[in-house]
């Protein structure tokens, strides 16, 4: 049948009309008619042979339509549930709150990787709850595409972003034009980029809006009916991805202020090597960890880093000290624990040599030996006659710019 | 004159009479009723009416395959069905017997 409609748009298209007019069928009742009409209407149209001469046998589709209706007891178009005023202010409302929750829900997304908690989905939250009764007029059919294609506030909005996608040149069109079949990867991405952030308060709106927009996106292609769904999970994960971008490209220029972060800029922190450190750790001659121990460079100055405590939730200045090892924070069974034993197990030391631990592993030979003293003057690397590091032997220390210890 | 409105009060058994004796599909059930005579049915009320006696359960339906074009949709008349054709045709007859007799009285008045 698909070979035999396929090849005649005005078959297609009568059939098309005629379906679209009993479109409020329950979907199984509306697969049977279709299944009579079908071949009832190919047959006609092998036999008319021209368009004009089907529709003098049959009528219009929608008149064909109409008589199949009312033949077979089938209730009329449930388009009068409300009258033409309610349906105009329905439609009005389905409108203005899609455009609403759209907007809200880009600024949402905007901020979805940014702090703030859950608190931030407040808003969409509320207004996905004013929106809720539009979707459900919208899918009984009390509100038609028509009402709302008929509201004058759509046309204008309709005539301004066609003529704000006018002004861009054809070949930026179809540029983006071709990109579309990419959004499905952006989406696989963010979901992975949600789940690699592991912060539930980001990640899982991210999962249910990337899921959204998976079941509602393909749907808003042939029913209509979905696309307020559709818009408003798009504008959520557009936001997201706008926030990810802007992060990428200008992160570095936050970080590098030192509020926080190490990366990008000139390093803050200990360095050994050029490579960050996030912690340091002593040993004595037994092997044995020291606890608490303090840092100064080859002036007396104390190495102050910044500390990362639990806290009690507050926000509180950063704190800045040279006592080590700094505590490592740590979320078990969501809640905070802070500990600053050594995370690894040190080789014994050898005495005569005066072999240091190694940093990385106990299993692996030392592949870079640094004196256990890391206080240890850049301008004495006699101190360190076994190391193999490469070049630069003395671990470097530098202290953050702001030294408020 | 325009014998659609009586036509529509008497499709359904129509349809049920040209189906009685043998299963058919909706063109052959229009065909049918063409060559009886019903000539101004349209094309929609049949296949309306099709569905409206099948979902009241006076139908059976079946789809055959077909080498050329689509698969066809066969209806039948069930038990159910061949009651409520005895049933009409003898209300039909009766009717019709009546407002013969009005006609023709109306006739000779």
């Amino acid at each position: 049948m698909s070979t035999e409609t396929g090849t005649r748009p005005e078959l297609v298209d009568y059939l098309a009309r005629v379906r679209a007019a009993l479109a409020d069928l329950p979907g199984d009742e509306l697969a049977e008619v279709m299944e009579d009409v079908e071949p009832h209407v190919i047959e006609v149209f092998d036999e008319a042979g021209t368009g004009e001469e089907v529709v003098r046998r049959l009528g219009t589709p929608e008149a064909y339509a109409a008589e199949l209706r009312a033949a077979g007891g089938y209730p009329p178009p449930f388009t009068d549930v409300l009258t033409p005023a309610r349906r105009t202010w329905s439609a009005r409302y389905a409108f203005w709150m899609t455009g609403f929750t759209t907007a809200v829900a880009f600024v949402t997304g905007l901020a979805n990787f940014g702090g703030g908690g859950g608190a931030k989905f407040a808003p969409l939250i509320g207004f996905a709850i004013l929106l809720a009764p539009a979707l459900w007029s919208i899918f009984t059919g009390a509100v038609r595409r028509a009402d709302i294609e008929a509201l004058p506030e759509y046309r204008f909005a309709l005539r301004k972003g066609r003529g704000l996608v006018a002004v861009l040149p054809e070949p930026v069109l179809a540029y983006f034009r071709s990109l579309r079949p990419a959004w499905w990867l952006v989406r696989v991405l963010l979901v992975a980029v949600a789940v690699l952030a592991a912060r539930s308060s980001s990640a899982v709106p991210v999962l249910l809006v990337a899921v959204l927009v998976s079941w509602a996106g393909p749907r808003s292609r042939t029913d209509r009916r979905f696309l307020p769904v559709s818009v408003v999970a798009n504008a959520f994960l557009t936001g997201v991805v706008l926030a990810l971008v802007a992060t990428v490209l200008f992160g570095a220029s936050s970080s590098a202020r030192g509020d926080y972060g190490y990366y990008p800029g000139p390093p803050v922190g200990l360095t050994h090597d050029g490579d960050y450190l996030s912690n340091v750790y002593a040993v004595d001659g037994d092997g044995k960890a020291i606890p608490e121990f303090y840092l100064y460079d080859e002036n007396g100055n104390p190495l102050n880093v910044r500390v990362d405590t639990c806290g009690d939730g507050r926000y509180r200045e950063p704190l800045y000290r040279n006592r080590f090892p700094l505590p490592e924070v740590d979320y078990r069974d969501g809640r905070c624990v802070e500990s600053t034993g050594l995370p690894f197990v040190p080789l014994p030391p050898n005495p005569s040599g005066g072999r240091a631990p190694s940093a990385t592993s106990p299993t692996t030979a030392p592949s870079i030996t640094t004196t256990p003293s890391v206080t240890a003057t850049p301008s004495a690397p006699t101190t360190a006659p076994t190391t193999t590091a490469p070049t630069t032997t003395a671990p470097t220390t530098t202290a953050p710019p702001t030294t408020t210890g | 004159m325009d014998t659609s409105q009586l036509l529509k009060g008497v499709l359904d058994l129509a349809v049920l009479a040209v189906l009685r004796d043998e299963d058919g599909y909706g063109y052959d059930v229009l065909r049918r009723l063409r060559g009886g005579g019903m000539e101004e049915v349209g094309d929609a009320s049949v296949y309306g009416t099709l569905r409206r006696l099948y979902r009241a359960g006076l139908l059976t339906s079946y789809v055959v395959p077909s080498d050329e074009g689509p698969h066809r949709k066969y209806y039948g008349v069930n038990d159910a069905g061949r009651e409520r054709l005895v049933e009409s045709e003898r209300a039909w007859r009766a009717f019709a017997e009546t407002l013969d007799g009005i006609l023709t009285k109306g006739a000779v008045a």
